[in-house]
This record gives C-alpha cells, structure tokens and sequence, in this order.
C-alpha cells in the first residue's frame, strides 16, 4: 500500500498513528503476524481473512472519496453487526474521514438527531436498515447515502456528484474493482477519528470526539492487559457505536486475531457461538452476564475449553452473578472493567484480586494514572468518596460542538498548573473511594444519569417525551437497582388537574383528564416506545401528587430513588 | 375468543412496539417480527413472572416459548398449571 506509513527497512516496528494503520501490512519483525490473518473476521458462514478486510477498506474508502468526503468530514455508520460495519469503519479512517457509528436498535427521532448534530456529509448503511429509517434517510434534505451489503460490496452509492438525499447510480464494476488508488491518508494521529454519542444527565446524546490516537492508545493498552495475540478469537456482541464494543475490533486488528461479529437474543444462541467459533475472548456488560447465568440452560452442560477471559464493561456485575460465572466457568478468567466514552477505559480489577476486594473496579490501567479528588479540590484520602480523576492518553478531545458541556468534564490538572505541565484531565462525574492498598470502589454517580444495560441514559431526555405526550405537570424519570440490566428506568409523574394548566389541545391533554391513572400510564409508555429506542422507555410509570424537592428548589431525584429502592 | 394471557402480552408487546400493535395476533412472530430483542425477552419474562406469579427459570429461555404469540401464552399457561 502507497501509505506514509510502508514500512522502512530497518524499522523495529511498523509506524501507526491512524485507525487504519491498524490494517497495514506489518514489517518483518512483527511477531504477531500468523494465525488469526487467515480469519480476521468471521460473520456467520463467511470467512474473511486480512486481506479481503483491505480490499474492503479500499473499496469503500474509494467510494467516500468519490462522494466528495474530504479530511475531516464526519461519515456516520448505520450498520448492521456484520463485516461490512467493520470495514466501514477502517474505512472511513483510510479516507481520512471521521466515523460515526450509529446504533441500529435507535429509534428515527435519535438517529436524526446524530446525523443533524454532527453534521455528518454522508451515511453508510444497508438497505434493509435504509428502508427502517427512511423516514430519516430518505427526506428531501438527509445526507447522501452509499449503500454497502453484509460482505462489504458496494451496492449503489454516491458518483462524481451527490444530491441530498438520494443514493446515485454508480458505476458497480468500478466501485467493486480491485485495488488501492487513493492516495496516502493525511490525517495525524491528532486529528479526530471517531464521535461516539452517549447520554449524560441532561439533555439529548452528546458527540465524545477521539482522536486516532486516542481510539490507538486504548486498543494497545487494553490488548496488553489481556494478552491479546494472533490465537485469540474473540465474540463481538457489543455494539461498535459503543466505545468498548469499538475497542474489540481495534484490539483483534492490533492483534491480528479473529473477531467474529454476533447478534443474539437468547442466552443460548452466545453459547452455542463461543462453542461453534472457539471463542476465547467475549467483553460484555452486566446484562449479558445476567442472561448467561440466568437464562441460558445450556451454559452448564456445554464445555468452553477455549474460552479464556471475560471482560465486563457499562456498570458493576452483582456480586452474586461474579459467582455463579466463576462457577460454570472456573477455567476463565473475569475482567472487570470501569470506564466512560470520555476517558475511554480507566480501571480494570485483575481477576487474582476478585476474591480479595469483592465490589472494586480496581487500579488505573496501564499508562494512566486515576484518583478521586473531593469536594474541597484535594486528593481524597482513603475511604473518602471524591469524583474519580483520569490523566493520560485516553482522555477525549470533549463533545462535539459543546464547549460548556466539554469544559464541566475536561478540566485543567487540579494540582499541577499548565505552566508547570499540567495537562487537560478528565473529570468522570463518580464517586469513588480508595482502599489502603489503592484499589478504587464506586460509590455512586454524583447526577441523575442512569445505566441500564449497558447503555447511559439522560433522564430529562426520557422525561421531555413523557411530558410532551401531554397531560403531566410535572415528571422525574430514576434509575432504580435491577437484578438484569443494572438500573431500571422508572417514571414518577404528577398528573395535570386541568385547573390552570397550560393546555395545547392535543387529543392526549383532552382524554387525559377522564384516564384513571392506569390507562393514562399505558398510553404515556406507548408514546414514549414510539419515540424511544427499548432501552430508554420506563418499565412502569407511577403517579403521585408532588415531586419532592432539594433545598434549591430543585427536584430531588436521590430522594426518588431511596423512598423506592429495598433497604440493603 | 382470546383469553386474558393473550391480552396481557399483546397489550405489554403493544406498549413496546408501537409501530406493530395494530396487528398483534395469536399467530403473530415474535423474533423474527422485531417484536423482542434480547433485552425485551428479560423484560417480558420478569413482567409476566410478577404479573402471574410464575417462577421464571433459565430453563424457560429457550426459543421454542418465543416462535409466536400463542407460544409464549401455551407457555405461562403449562407454567401456571404447574
């Protein structure tokens, strides 16, 4: 490949400071070429070695650039888990692109808000998740969109020119010829590489912008804690959109081992997958293990001799699920991990420790260093809670578009000024505390954000559609503890009197009045289910006569949630 | 004539999928309809457990109670009968 980065003669180690570089063609001295190269990627039946991965890479990066994709501009990604996603991604990166991945299972109202937000100059998709989004897609003023099947093939896209909103005519035999002509990528490892969204504590899903370099510090760091190598095969059932799921991508290209991207609904199907494929790496977060040792009957009868860690990322695994897992897989090692899209990864507990400091989320990994610091800007001595602090080369470059959002959570070194090396931290927004011996617990978030699932969700997003619905004066919508997603949303809503309310007409705010709660509470979820994804509408909503409030005249949503969580 | 499980998981189904309530029947496809994902099962499973007073165990996630809407109801129906 005609790259800045061919490798030299003589050079110890191959130069990569871009996603892409990931995919290189590694110099002689590259110990980890081999093995997982014949199967970089396994979806389904097909098979995908390195080499078809490139040729992937090239062919759509191709096809950006003749869209008119220029350095810089953002590229959302509306894939199914497939190969294609993967080579969209390395992809957008060779044409010195910056991707957006977009989860699938998002409802019309978010993905819009995610391609209107980062501006993004064209969409990757397929066309059965086309069709499910037309309505965003496919309105007059949309993106362009290129079209690519499961196996990476272009199927219709954009030409010399793009139109908003339509997918041109190309020339396919074109498109899907051999070869790399683009000339060498420009980018440097500072520039922007990715914008994963994720929700905070208020508002609509931010844009977390990463640098190559940022996305290349964290894929070497987490592939050396777990001694990823070319014999590794690891599951990928995380969504890419989501920055762990991003991270087992770029740690088997890293590693030049096999992922093998998966969707599933029941426990079963991941078993029989870490069976078929030999899996010996699965990450996942707490609900996916609530499933494997819950609702997976054949986990026990299926022997995994391959399988040789667990990762869990996204929330903390109950202790009692940590160990019926080391039960049915005493062979396998468990990882658990804490980290935020801001910092990308920040702790992992070392599965020796497991036993010693049940709850931990353990030591900062490698290249970073974390400590709580507390209310009064000090260090936190141990066994006081202070929000967790995170320096080194995984901090994010801030939200996209956000400046003041950005400037809350990426702060200036508490203790050490800028004009003495002081660099820009990350603020994560958790308690934490410290043991003697330096290991770290979560303690609790210090805002309303809930976790369910794996997923960060804001709740005043939820409560602007349930108030939107009409018919409510005031509603708090609370995470509260849950045995299989972590929290589960909960809604506590005052109804409308109707004496001096505002009133928009809407059939919502006529019927309402004549509801009994329990019909009003149905049609409140199935409004909310029409403009959420699943993972965001609340399970139940509960009527009372007044919010409790804080000192500040705010409401008080800690208050919400202990008068409804059991007692320990 | 449908009996009241029926009526239960139709209307929990058309609480969460919207798009789809209008046509829910006992011959309806469960997963392959995009009615349930993975997490909708766990959900449903927990709401039909409290709502019933069935024991749900990890025996019981198993496609074969998930193919229909009349399969999910045979299902509670065999387990509430137990």
């Amino acid at each position: 490949m005609a790259d800045a980065t061919q490798a030299v003669p003589g050079l110890s180690a191959p130069c990569r400071y871009l996603v892409h570089h990931l995919l290189e063609p590694a110099s002689g001295v590259d110990s980890l070429v081999g093995e997982g190269d014949a199967e970089a990627i396994v979806d389904g039946e097909r098979i995908f070695d390195r080499a078809a991965l490139v040729a992937a890479m090239q062919r759509i990066a191709q096809a950006l650039r003749r869209a008119g994709v220029t350095r810089g501009d953002r590229v959302a990604i509306l894939l199914p888990k497939r190969f294609s996603e993967c080579a969209a991604i390395v992809a957008a990166s060779r044409a010195d692109a910056v991707f957006v991945p977009i989860n699938p299972v998002l409802r019309p109202a978010q993905v819009r808000h995610i391609i209107v937000d980062c501006g993004a100059r064209l969409v990757i998709t397929s066309p059965a998740l086309r069709e499910t989004h037309a309505e965003v897609l496919d309105s007059a003023d949309g993106p362009a969109l290129l079209l690519v099947a499961d196996d990476g093939a272009i199927i219709a896209g954009p030409a010399a020119t793009v139109r908003p909103g339509t997918a041109l005519s190309v020339d396919l035999a074109e498109a899907n010829g051999a070869g790399d002509k683009l000339p060498p990528a420009q980018a440097i490892g500072e520039d922007l590489a990715a914008i994963l969204y994720t929700s905070g504590s208020t508002g609509r899903p931010k844009g977390v912008m990463l640098s190559h370099r940022n996305l290349l510090a964290g894929s070497r760091i987490v592939r050396g804690y777990l001694g990823m190598g070319p014999r590794d095969r690891i599951l990928s059932i995380l969504p890419l959109a989501f920055d762990y799921g991003l991270n087992q991508l770029l740690t088997a290209l890293e590693a030049h081992a096999t992922l093998v991207p998966f969707s599933f609904r029941f426990g079963d199907e991941i078993v029989r997958a870490l069976a078929r494929y030999r899996i010996t790496g699965l990450a996942g977060v707490p609900t996916i293990w609530a499933v494997l040792t819950g609702a997976a009957p054949s986990l026990a009868k299926t022997p995994l001799p391959h399988l040789r860690y667990l990762t869990n990322s996204g929330g903390a695994v109950p202790t009692a699920t940590v160990r019926k897992l080391r039960e049915r897989l005493p062979q396998t090692r468990l990882f658990l991990m804490y980290g935020l899209t801001e910092a990308f990864r920040s702790t992992f507990l070392p599965p020796e420790e497991l036993d010693r400091r049940p709850g931990s989320i353990g030591k900062a990994i490698p290249e970073c260093e974390v400590f709580p610091v507390n209310a009064r800007g000090e260090r936190a001595q141990p066994g006081e809670p202070g929000i967790l602090v995170h320096r080194g080369p995984t901090v994010s470059l801030g939200y996209w578009n956000r400046p003041e959002d950005t400037a809350r959570v990426l702060r200036p070194h508490p203790f050490r000024p800028a004009a003495e090396g002081g660099e820009t931290v990350c603020y994560s927004g958790d308690l934490v505390t410290e043991d003697a011996d330096g290991f770290l617990y979560f303690v609790a978030r210090d805002d309303a954000m809930i976790k369910s699932a794996g997923y960060r969700i804001s709740p005043s997003e939820v409560e602007e559609v349930l108030m939107a619905a009409g018919g409510l004066r005031q509603v708090a919508v609370i995470g509260l503890p849950d045995p299989w997603v972590g929290q589960k949303v909960h809604a506590v809503a005052v109804r409308a009197t109707g004496v001096g309310e505002p009133q928009d007409g809407s059939d919502a705010v006529r019927q309402s009045g004549v509801m009994d709660d329990a019909a009003f509470a149905a049609m409140l979820l199935k409004a909310a289910a029409s403009q959420l994804p699943g993972h965001m509408v609340p399970g139940r909503v509960e009527f009372v006569t007044a919010l409790p409030t804080t000192p500040n005249g705010k409401v008080d949503y800690k208050r919400l949630v202990a008068e409804r969580s059991p007692t320990p | 004539m449908h009996d009241e499980r029926f009526i239960l998981i139709r209307d929990y189904l058309a609480s969460n999928a919207p798009d789809a309530a209008q046509a829910i029947t006992p011959e309806s496809r469960l997963l392959d309809s995009g009615l349930l994902d993975s997490l909708g099962i766990l959900s449903l499973m927990e709401f039909l457990g409290e709502r019933l007073g069935i024991a749900i165990e990890d025996d019981d996630f198993v496609p074969e109670n998930f193919e229909t809407v009349a399969s999910l109801v045979a299902f509670v129906a065999a387990k509430a009968a137990r």
